[in-house]
């Protein structure tokens, strides 16, 4: 309960444009959100550039914040928003994209669905720039990020079959990757 | 990977993966001081729009506007230009003899006073014109009987326009003593009046100006649009509604 009271008080004072609340809010979810950002940008300087924009943005519509929600869930959001549109925009560069994955995973080659977990982040993340950006987008979206089809759908501006598609093409890419890398390091 | 329950679990693993993955902001400074020097340069935040008071805005714009729009019942008053026709119902249907306002009249004489009675008119001043007959004073009640009939005429036309009296009644006053031949309801002869148009133009100009003052009075309430007009619609709506 304080910490409500504080966030509410933290809150209070960035409302009223206070640059040292500004800046401790900044500082109580930008680790956070750095990481989300992370995941959907290739490189540190991108996710820097969206957690950037991102901020900006929760500031400038801190007064629509309604308190039926976590404070983190609606930034959350937001850097997830700006990450799409930096995408969009063609901003972020996908220097893997040249490298194409083989579409068809046989099911002898099926992974382990908790395969992941003895792999660092860093190296699941390297896993998950290989993959073709759309497909990418979608994982992190639905898999990560929570989000349904129809919401996918309606931030990618794509049909929700796409959106379908793609997750599945993601999953069985991923699933040959690790495979792929597997082989490399018992090699 | 076609199982739904394995996709679940690697979506599991890869949200187990990325849950407690973060950077720390302080290896980053120069991403604050880009939203700093961001947000210093955004306009300073409104109040917003207040929805709360939209409601009580709409109703009073709409009870102004609806106030603003002409009203049926205002438009007989508009029409009712013409005051003689709007006086006209206030004259009574005869005027009788003010026996009140009569100097002390000889009773012999009064019941040898003709029966004039009188004719209303439809011309007719209101009551309150009355208070213009003057009864005679004493000094002109003495005056000399040798009035002529057009000089007593002119001085009964005078008092009581309206009253018409018969001819042969004339005569007949001429021969009375002067206090009875001041009586107010002993008028001058039919053919000396005319019947509407000389009351018309004999009125006094005070009763113009009662005309207009009653006028007034009529449309003052229908034209008054004022904050307590409003707030007595307000308040019988509200009436209205609770009830």
């Amino acid at each position: 309960m304080p910490a409500t009271s504080d966030l509410d008080d933290l809150l209070a004072r960035c409302l009223r444009r206070e640059p040292a609340a500004q800046r401790a809010l900044y500082l109580r979810y930008a680790g956070r959100m750095l990481g989300i950002a992370r995941r959907y940008a290739y490189t540190v300087p991108e996710a820097e550039d969206i957690l950037q924009d991102a901020f900006v943005k929760v500031f400038a519509h801190l007064q629509e914040f309604r308190s039926g929600g976590t404070l983190e869930g609606w930034i959350r959001r937001i850097v997830v928003t700006t990450a799409i549109s930096h995408w969009r925009s063609g901003r972020l560069r996908h220097e893997s994209e040249a490298q194409p994955v083989d579409d068809i995973t046989p099911p002898s080659m099926a992974v382990d669905a908790t395969a992941f977990e003895g792999l660092k982040v860093d190296e699941v993340l390297k896993l998950i720039e290989l993959l073709p950006h759309g497909c990418r987008v979608v994982l992190l979206l639905y898999a990560v990020d929570g989000y349904s089809h129809s919401e996918i759908a309606e931030l990618l501006r794509i049909q929700e079959s796409t959106s379908k598609a793609q997750l599945s093409k993601a999953r069985k890419q991923l699933a040959e990757l690790y495979k792929r890398q597997n082989d490399y390091i018992r090699l | 990977m076609s199982n739904p329950s394995e996709d679940n679990l690697l979506d599991q693993s890869l949200r187990d993966v990325f849950r407690d993955y973060d950077l720390p902001p302080d290896a980053h400074p120069r991403v604050w001081e880009g939203v700093a020097e961001r947000i210093a340069t955004l306009p300073a935040p409104s109040a917003g729009f207040p929805y709360r008071l939209l409601l009580p805005f709409t109703a009073a714009v709409g009870i102004g506007l609806g106030w603003l729009l002409p009203h049926p019942e205002a438009q007989p008053a508009s029409q009712a230009a013409a005051p003689v026709v709007q006086v006209a119902p206030y004259a009574p249907a005869a005027v009788p003899a003010p026996a009140a306002q009569l100097p002390a009249m000889d009773v012999s004489a009064v019941e040898a006073q003709p029966t004039a009675e009188p004719v209303a008119q439809p011309q007719q001043a209101p009551r309150k014109r009355r208070a213009d007959v003057r009864p005679i004073s004493a000094a002109q009640s003495a005056a000399p009987v040798g009035l002529d009939s057009a000089g007593l005429a002119a001085v009964q036309t005078a008092l009581t326009p309206e009253v018409v009296v018969p001819t042969e009644t004339a005569s007949a006053t001429t021969s009375l003593p002067v206090h009875i031949a001041a009586a107010p309801q002993v008028s001058a002869p039919a053919q000396q009046l005319a019947p509407s148009a000389s009351a018309k133009t004999q009125k006094p100009a005070g009763n113009n100006e009662k005309i207009g003052y009653r006028k007034l009075t009529q449309r003052q309430p229908e034209n008054r649009r004022g904050i307590g007009r409003w707030f007595t619609r307000f308040f019988q709506g509200v009436r209205h509604l609770l009830s």
